[in-house]
């Protein structure tokens, strides 16, 4: 090598090191202190809680390797790291545009367009791609060191070393094409906002605008989220920090796989945005004009744009500050909200236009847009206020799904334990753990249950839509393998044999009890659990010796019985919990289940009575002490009279120990501790509570049990009318 | 040479530039004179490939400027407001430009550097607009290039490190050939440096001609006339471009030769007549003045 040359290389790092040295050596040291204090403090934080509670050496180990997964793997919340760097570096590199002496000084020098703009993005990618690679083998060997490394660590690391690199990817392209259609920084800024969130605040509020306008908007409805990359960003996070439950996950490779099979679609998204985004900003840069420097956005078509697009989001955004002023529902809410839409669509049509002029005496240009964006924004009222697309009566035709299924929010019938740091509870909720199982075929059936929903709609003032009926959520499996969610409205002088049809089915029965979930590896976690049986009146525990027996039994009672009748009858006795832990050097769990029982359960009856812990003296009067009625509304009568015009005013309460009018008010008390999914409401007069004391001599273990009961409709005793209401 | 031939160039709706078409000969000195807002700068952004026309060519040796990294490693643009690298000093910038520029001489710029008393290690940023234009004419100098485009460098020079430029340029031009075009106000001095000058005014090119030819083509005349009939006599035929009235006195500025005008006066009556030399400046007012450009009307009006 020359002097020469080596010379001009020196010049060249020179060059490199002016530009960036001091942007750089900020982003590195911060990037270290966060990682290394992360990986410290999170190592040092699973060991003494491994100490303190008593955990082997080996889950201590695994607790430490997943301390550091979550500071340098899937879940890691530095990732926040890559979007600002994005940001800064981009700007870094390509502020130049917003300035003429720059611009004098770059473009006139013996380089191409292409060759300028390769360099300082290729410039701003290896410089971010060596910090983050600094970093994680700081991280690793700080795990090292720590004694906390494991292969499938190193792997993880890996895959979410490409993972954030795809985020910051997406960010800095997103970034430089917020650049190249803007004059100066205050806009380009904007602009790279802009760019990340139009989607996603859109589609966000259309599903918001759903929920407000249709009644059959469903919350299981997968709202998805295209070209969102700060929004896949917390979803990847969600999902892969959903993996691991709750906090106590090991990191294996079958929970690696499961991260990157969760969040794959994610991902995927992220790189399309943002390759899209750079396809988007190189077109930019080839048509874009130096002497555009100092103008907000550069490009007349993406003035329209964004004019276009954010005064129609802010139309809906002031319409959705309304709603949520005014959430209780009247029927001038709607024209309120419409006229928010459209003065929050003219007003920033107007400020856009004046921040584009750099003149507020030209807030009137481009009223052809303005006009675009305020017919949108009544369309889109429009649509919704009246429905034209028919979302509230959709239901689809017959072939055009496989199945369904039906959500409905229930208190009993699931199993919620753990095992050995991998949850068994439900990793979405209920109602996607039904979703995944439940796949119901009586589409006749489903089809009178729409039309019951559809006729009581069309009835029943919206406010009102709650109080006669249940709401249920339903999916249906369309053909395509996209699922349809809907809310429906089943009164409650539904049909019941239409309603056993669907609900007393094999399939229902057996999808909606997890009794039926093959859970036969985890049998040793039911062998000497702890069992109880808790009715109106006590708990019984007892301890269970053979679960299996109990889940044949169990399952064949359910399988017999179980109807939409039955339940809604409410033959209720009381209700079976199994639970056990282990909290050993060998092992970790916790598990604890609870299984409804009604009369009708004889074989299960029966096995409780065989382990010691059944007991069907509940309602025997004998054993009550007092009851005490609280009448909430003296003076009237729910009966006939409509609650929501009453004012709330004070209860009165009487207590009772006479026998007889103990076992008057009994006769006809149903109790309100064990609600089933189709507990009929509407028999049960909501004006008085009953509060049922127990005598003492029924206290098991000192637990004092008082049980709360509702009248039926119309049979209210009329000495409790009498003294409540005076 | 460098070619521009009918150039446009609008921002927004306001015409820069407006068929402008000129020529840079090798190894003279061209001196872009004008009014304000007459479009120089735009011109010679134009030139060193800055902007890019909107209509027309502007060409080095027959080969477009615009977006050509081969042709802009013989050009150098010093803009009126020049940039540095943040927080560098004279010698980041000058390992900055040998990055850039193939035929950077960092030992030529060295040199310079002491001769003009520039501290090589101070920040840029503590510098002053004078010291600035220094650095950046070293820079340029020393770039090696085949044509230096100068947007008012020499304004806010001293007169001192006008001098001194002036002779590195006169060197430069002598040893390698160095064609500087410079945009100024300055005409008194472009005049001692030109050999060429384009005159520009709203975008348009009033003329572009050797400075020689331009002294010769116009005249400025003192006289007093006999008559009228002598005065109308003098005149007719040529093409008065300013005709100022003292009295009797009366100072004409006209275009044509020395020789011509002479011979027009002395075939008339006069109680004497005498033909003063034009500076540049007097001529730049002139030619402006005929196409309306004139301050005295607005302050006067």
């Amino acid at each position: 090598m020359t002097s020469e040359n080596s010379s001009l290389i020196k010049s060249k790092k020179k060059a490199y090191k002016i530009r960036f040295a001091p942007l750089t050596i900020v982003s590195l040291i911060t990037m270290l202190l966060f990682y290394v204090s992360a990986v410290i403090v999170l190592v040092n934080r699973a060991y003494m809680y491994g100490v303190n509670s008593l955990q082997s050496p080996e889950a201590i180990h695994m607790e430490q390797i997943n301390a550091i997964s979550k500071v340098i793997g899937f879940r890691q919340v530095g990732i926040v790291f890559a979007v600002v760097l994005a940001f800064v570096f981009a700007l870094s590199e390509f502020n130049y545009l917003f300035s003429q002496k720059q611009l004098d000084f770059f473009v006139s020098q013996p380089t191409s367009n292409k060759k300028r703009f390769i360099t300082r993005y290729v410039d701003g990618i290896a410089t971010f791609t060596f910090l983050y690679l600094i970093v994680v083998a700081v991280t690793l060997i700080l795990a090292a060191i720590f004694g906390t490394f494991s292969r499938v660590l190193l792997l993880e690391v890996l895959c979410a070393f490409v993972y954030v690199l795809v985020v910051y990817l997406a960010f800095y392209n997103i970034t430089i094409l917020g650049i190249m259609l803007s004059g100066n920084l205050f806009t380009a800024i904007i602009m790279s906002i802009f760019w990340q969130f139009v989607f996603s605040v859109g589609a966000a509020l259309l599903s918001f605008y759903r929920e407000i306008f249709f009644i059959t908007y469903s919350f299981l409805t997968n709202e998805s989220y295209f070209f969102s990359p700060a929004v896949d960003v917390i979803h990847v996070i969600e999902k892969c920090t959903g993996v691991f439950g709750y906090d106590t996950g090991r990191l294996t490779m079958n929970n690696l796989k499961s991260m990157i099979c969760s969040s794959w679609i994610n991902v995927l998204d992220i790189a399309i945005t943002g390759l899209i985004a750079l396809f988007f900003a190189v077109m930019a840069y080839k048509k874009r004009k130096n002497e555009w420097a100092g103008k907000t956005i550069c490009f007349p078509i993406v003035q329209k744009i964004v004019k276009l697009s954010l005064s129609i989001i802010s139309g809906l955004l002031l319409g959705l500050i309304i709603y949520y002023i005014y959430s209780e529902y009247n029927s001038s809410r709607n024209y309120m909200i419409f006229a928010a839409m459209v003065i929050g669509c003219i007003l920033s049509a107007f400020i856009i236009e004046v921040y584009i002029q750099a003149d507020f005496k030209l807030f009137y240009k481009g009223i052809f847009g303005n006009i675009i964006a305020l017919a949108a924004v009544v369309f889109i009222f429009f649509s919704l206020n009246n429905d034209i697309f028919g979302y509230d009566s959709y239901v689809p035709d017959e072939n055009a799904y496989s199945s369904y299924f039906i959500v409905r929010s229930s208190t009993y019938g699931y199993m919620d334990y753990f095992n050995n740091y991998r949850s068994f509870s439900y990793d979405d909720g209920r109602a996607r753990d039904l979703e995944k199982r439940m796949f119901l075929t009586d589409k006749d059936a489903m089809k009178e249950l729409a039309d019951y929903s559809s006729e009581y709609v069309k009835n029943t003032n919206r406010e009102k839509l709650y109080e006669n009926a249940w709401s249920v959520q339903v999916g249906y499996r369309l053909n395509s393998g996209r699922i349809v969610y809907r809310t429906l409205f089943i009164p409650y002088d539904v049909d019941a044999a239409l309603m056993d049809r669907i609900i007393g089915s094999k399939e229902y029965i057996t999808s909606y009890y997890d009794v039926f979930k093959d859970f036969s590896t985890e049998q040793e976690m039911f062998t000497q659990a702890d069992c109880s049986f808790t009715t109106d009146a006590e708990m019984i525990y007892g301890v269970m010796d053979d679960y299996e027996a109990f889940k044949l039994v169990y399952q064949q009672d359910v399988l017999q019985n179980y109807s939409y009748t039955m339940v809604n009858n409410n033959d209720f006795v009381g209700i079976f919990e199994i639970s056990n832990y282990e909290y050993s050097d060998d092992d970790y769990y916790y598990v604890d289940v609870s299984y409804p029982i009604y009369s009708t359960y004889t074989n299960t009856i029966e096995y409780l009575q065989s382990i010691g812990v059944y007991n069907d003296s509940a309602r025997d009067v004998d054993n009550i002490k007092s009851i005490t009625v609280e009448n909430y509304y003296p003076g009237h009568d729910l009966e006939v009279e409509d609650e929501s015009t009453l004012e709330y005013e004070n209860s009165k309460s009487v207590e009772y120990t006479d026998m007889e009018q103990i076992s008057e008010i009994m006769e006809h008390a149903v109790s309100a501790n064990f609600v089933s999914d189709w507990f009929p409401y509407d028999k049960f007069n909501n004006q008085y509570g009953i509060n049922v004391q127990y005598d003492d001599a029924h206290k098991e273990n000192d637990t004092y049990i008082s049980s709360y009961f509702f009248f039926e409709k119309g049979c209210v005793p009329d000495f409790v009318v009498k003294d409540t209401n005076n | 040479m460098i070619e521009a031939v009918m150039l446009e160039k609008s921002f927004d709706n306001i015409k820069a530039v407006h068929q402008v078409s000129l020529s840079v000969k090798d190894g003279e000195v061209f001196g872009l004179i004008g009014t304000n807002g007459a479009g120089k700068s735009t011109l010679l952004r134009m030139m060193s490939g800055v902007l890019k026309p909107d209509s027309g060519t502007v060409c080095m040796d027959h080969f477009p400027i615009y977006d050509n990294a081969e042709v802009k490693k013989n050009l150098f643009f010093i803009s009126d407001d020049a940039y540095f690298m943040p927080n560098s000093n004279s010698d980041d910038m000058s390992r900055y430009y040998a990055s850039v520029y193939d035929s950077f001489d960092l030992l030529k710029f060295n040199k310079l550097i002491v001769g003009f008393g520039i501290d090589r290690n101070r920040k840029i940023s503590s510098f002053s607009k004078g010291m600035k234009k220094q650095l950046s004419i070293l820079l340029g100098i020393s770039s090696n290039t085949k044509y230096l485009l100068c947007d008012e460098t020499f304004d806010g020079l001293d007169p001192v490190v006008r001098q001194g430029v002036k002779s590195l340029f006169a060197a430069e031009m002598a040893d390698r050939g160095l064609t500087p075009v410079i945009a100024s106000h300055n005409l008194r001095e472009l005049e001692d440096i030109c050999d060429h000058v384009g005159l520009l005014h709203q975008g348009g090119i009033l003329l572009s001609e050797d400075i020689e030819n331009m002294k010769l083509n116009v005249q400025k005349i003192q006289c007093v006339f006999e008559s009228k009939e002598d005065e109308e006599a003098a005149l007719e035929g040529l093409e008065v471009m300013i005709h100022d009235t003292r009295g009797r006195l009366h100072t004409i500025t006209v275009r044509g030769t020395r020789e011509e005008i002479e011979s027009r006066f002395r075939a008339v009556n006069t109680v004497f007549f005498e033909i003063l030399a034009l500076t540049l400046e007097e001529i730049f007012i002139s030619e402006t003045e005929v196409v309306g450009y004139d301050i005295r009307k607005f302050i006067l009006d």
